[in-house]
């Protein structure tokens, strides 16, 4: 077998007759040109079947300290300085570090101390995994133009199944380019990598070489350099096979495959037989962000929910913008406060209409925000919102109205009552066709459109108050009294059932009138001996 | 410029101001201009200025067992409001015991356009919903408990003559001596045929009671 080619740099000189992906295949002949016939070549060519995927790995080996920045964490100044990420204020080690800092001799790795000794004016942050997290996926939303199969590898990488449309965007090598660029403007320095397996891909990316391979046949020969680390195995397997004098890849693949996977698990086996291309990778699509979600530090601790407001003033910017470039809205956003030493203070805000502008948002929150009760000062807020709902169906008239203020109208008055009350408070009510009085009713949420049509009652007489638990009645030799003797003016109505709900009902009902005139619905329990109830006002 | 009374004027300004609802004007029971929702009930509407509930102003009921005949007796009004439009909703605050949906559906109330709401905050929340012009009916009940200062019945009286809506409101008998702001109080008792209807206070016309019978079980 021919030695492969390796390392072929993604960012060649573009010339007129450059081979326009910048690849060489086994050999230097052009392979995967952008033009038809080489197209049709390359889909007769024995090495190019083979590769049935292609995957675009970025790794982003900054991203502790990318992330920093992007949620506001370190200011400007500090980024540029030294700067150096521990995992959390009790461990002592360094696991990433700016530039600045690696000038200084700081080292991934390294001892908090030695790190200070050799850096004076080091900055240390901890670790915010869940910034890290959101700027991943921002780029992994932002990644899906360019192919439909965005895959996340958390918790710093994000990998492009590119085959089907690398020509689209001038191929392999433009691709990758515009990639990278799009993830300097995010904030993040990748490394790329290209391979035919996803597995692959990420491991080439996370040595840090620009690799580009795209036949399956290359890459056992140029796995076989890559040191164990990249593999990120848990330190005991990696340790064990140090012991065994395995140091890279290829001394993996030279194992025994059936001593590998007893002495090391079938788990790893696996993982090299998916980077190698002999087992098929399924990897799970990564899903564009189907919900806003935004965080701030606060400059100052804020004490007041008053004032709360001011502060998330670029939140609120964030979401609108994002809603907006979606032609989207939310119905319910969730508030987390961030306090020093407690957990977070959550407030849900609701809106009766898709809420897609600011103005309309902070209508709400400044209601629900001037009257919270803040525990503890709080020193930086999280924002997420409901899933989004297009705007489309805003058009539809939400509450068969024909006049269009009507429908904001209310759903303005559902809000403000809902924002100060809580939505519990507002219930529109609802009659269902049961015969039992308790369940021919119930209540729906007040911003919830009625689902089904209201069936026409038959004239059975009902009273229009109803209590909510029956009152047992006095009675008087058998006949019900209430301040007084009653006088039955209608009945009896036998009502029957619910057995099978384990509630078995045995009633008669009965009209009668109290000697001052109020009339009242009662009910006798045939269960119980003279169980004479109160269930309701006919008033 | 002056005005006379028996008909030229000279300035059709004037009809306008006159035509002011905030304007009353003595010797004329009720004026055509102010706008009424008839009750449903003939013997009532005569009793009231303009022959029906104001549209304009608070209403008070008061009333020693709520439950016991205001909302029979404001069915027929809310009812035909809600029939005027499709917009026309309708608000219940701090109900006494559940409005039982089955029989208000049968009375021809639009369900999907009643909201209830309970809270401690009941005034707030009948302000609120008299502002915004949606609800043309608001029906809030005021416990035994709670004290109802001047200052919000004040606010209640303001926001219900600028809504244009129908604005009630139900207190215990015992505030029946009490001074309001409200431009029709009517003391409410359940008799043996009905109910009885006292006027307490009202704009123009009689003070007194009748007799109305209830629409309901015994028909």
């Amino acid at each position: 077998m021919a030695v492969p080619a390796k390392s072929l740099d993604l960012f060649p000189p573009r010339g007129p007759d450059e081979n326009r992906d910048g690849m060489r295949s086994e050999g230097g002949s052009a392979l995967l040109k952008s033009t038809p016939a080489a197209v049709a070549a390359s889909g007769s060519h024995p090495a190019a079947a083979t590769a049935r995927e292609l995957w675009l790995a970025l790794h982003l080996p900054g991203l502790p300290f990318e992330a920093l920045r992007a949620a506001g964490h370190v200011s400007e100044r500090e980024y540029h300085g030294p700067l150096a990420v521990v995992e959390s204020a009790g461990r002592q080690q360094v696991i990433a570090c700016n530039a600045a800092a690696l000038g200084l001799g700081v080292t991934a790795g390294m001892d908090i101390n030695a790190a200070y000794a050799l850096a004076r004016r080091l900055r240390i942050h901890e670790r915010q995994p869940e910034a890290e997290r959101l700027l991943l996926e921002r780029l992994a939303g932002w990644a899906g133009r360019f192919t439909p199969r965005v895959s996340l590898e958390l918790p710093d990488a994000v990998l492009l199944e590119i085959k089907g449309s690398r020509r689209l965007f001038g191929g392999i090598a433009a691709l990758a380019e515009q990639l990278a660029a799009g993830a300097r403007e995010h904030g993040v320095t990748p490394w790329i990598a290209l391979a035919p397996t996803s597995r692959a891909a990420l491991w080439f990316a996370r040595s840090g070489e620009k690799t580009s391979i795209t036949t399956v046949r290359d890459l056992p020969g140029l796995l076989a350099c890559l040191p164990l680390a990249v593999l990120r195995w848990p330190e005991p397997r990696v340790t064990l096979l140090a012991s065994m004098g395995v140091h890279a890849v290829g001394d993996c693949l030279r194992l025994p495959r059936d001593g590998f996977a007893r002495r090391v698990g079938p788990a790893l086996l696996l993982e090299l037989d998916q980077a190698t291309g002999r087992l098929p990778d399924v990897r799970r699509d990564f899903r564009p962000q189907v919900r806003f979600s935004g965080m701030r530090d606060f400059d100052d601790e804020i004490g007041q929910g008053s004032w709360l407001l001011e502060r998330l003033d670029s939140l609120l910017d964030d979401l609108a913008e994002f809603l907006e470039a979606r032609q989207a809205g939310v119905q319910s956003l969730l508030l987390l406060l961030l306090h020093r030493d407690r957990p977070p203070t959550r407030q849900v805000f609701r809106f009766a209409l898709l809420a897609t502008q600011r103005e309309h948002f902070v209508a709400v929150m400044s209601e629900q925000l001037s009257r919270i009760q803040l525990q503890a000062p709080a020193r930086g807020a999280k924002l997420r919102s409901g899933p989004l709902l297009m705007n489309a169906t805003l058009s539809k008239p939400f509450f068969f109205a024909t006049n269009a203020h009507a429908p904001e109208q209310i759903s303005r008055l559902l809000e403000r009552l809902q924002a100060r009350l809580g939505a519990d408070s507002l219930y529109r009510l609802q009659a269902i066709d049961d015969h039992r009085p308790e369940h021919a009713w119930r209540k729906v949420a007040s911003w919830q459109e009625g689902k089904t049509a209201e069936k026409k009652h038959s004239g059975r007489c009902r009273p229009l108050w109803l209590l909510a638990d029956p009152q047992p009645l006095e009675h008087v030799g058998g006949w019900p009294v209430s301040g007084g003797p009653l006088e039955i003016r209608r009945g009896p109505e036998r009502i029957e059932g619910g057995w099978w709900a384990g509630r078995d009902v045995a009633r008669d009902y009965y009209v009668a009138r109290t000697a001052a005139g109020v009339r009242l619905w009662i009910y006798r329990d045939r269960h119980v001996p003279h169980g004479w109830f109160l269930h309701g006002f006919f008033g | 410029m002056c005005a006379d009374f028996n008909g030229s004027r000279s300035d059709p300004r004037i009809d306008v101001l006159l035509g002011n609802p905030a304007v009353w004007r003595a010797g004329k029971s009720g004026g055509a201009s102010a706008a009424v929702i008839p009750t449903g009930f003939a013997v009532l509407d005569q009793r009231l200025p303009g022959g029906g509930w104001p549209a304009q102003g608070l209403v008070e009921f008061l009333i020693d067992r709520p439950g016991m005949g205001e909302l029979g007796l404001l069915l027929p009004a809310l009812v035909a409001l809600q029939r005027l439009s499709l917009e026309t909703w309708l608000a219940m605050v701090s109900p006494p015991h559940e409005p039982y949906a089955p029989a208000l559906a049968t009375r021809g109330v639009d369900l999907k356009r009643l909201l209830i709401i309970r809270t401690p905050e009941g005034l707030w929340a009948m302000e609120q919903a008299l502002r915004s012009t949606v609800c043309r009916a608001v029906i809030a009940w005021v416990g035994d408990t709670q004290s109802l200062r001047m200052q919000w019945l004040r606010r209640l009286q303001l926001a219900a003559t600028q809504s244009g809506s129908l604005a009630v409101l139900c207190r215990p008998r015992r505030h029946a001596r009490e001074s309001s702001p409200a431009v029709l109080r009517l003391e409410l008792e359940p008799a043996a045929t009905g109910l009885t209807v006292r006027v307490l206070k009202s704009r123009s016309g009689p003070l007194g009671s009748v007799c109305l019978r209830l629409l309901d079980a015994d028909d």
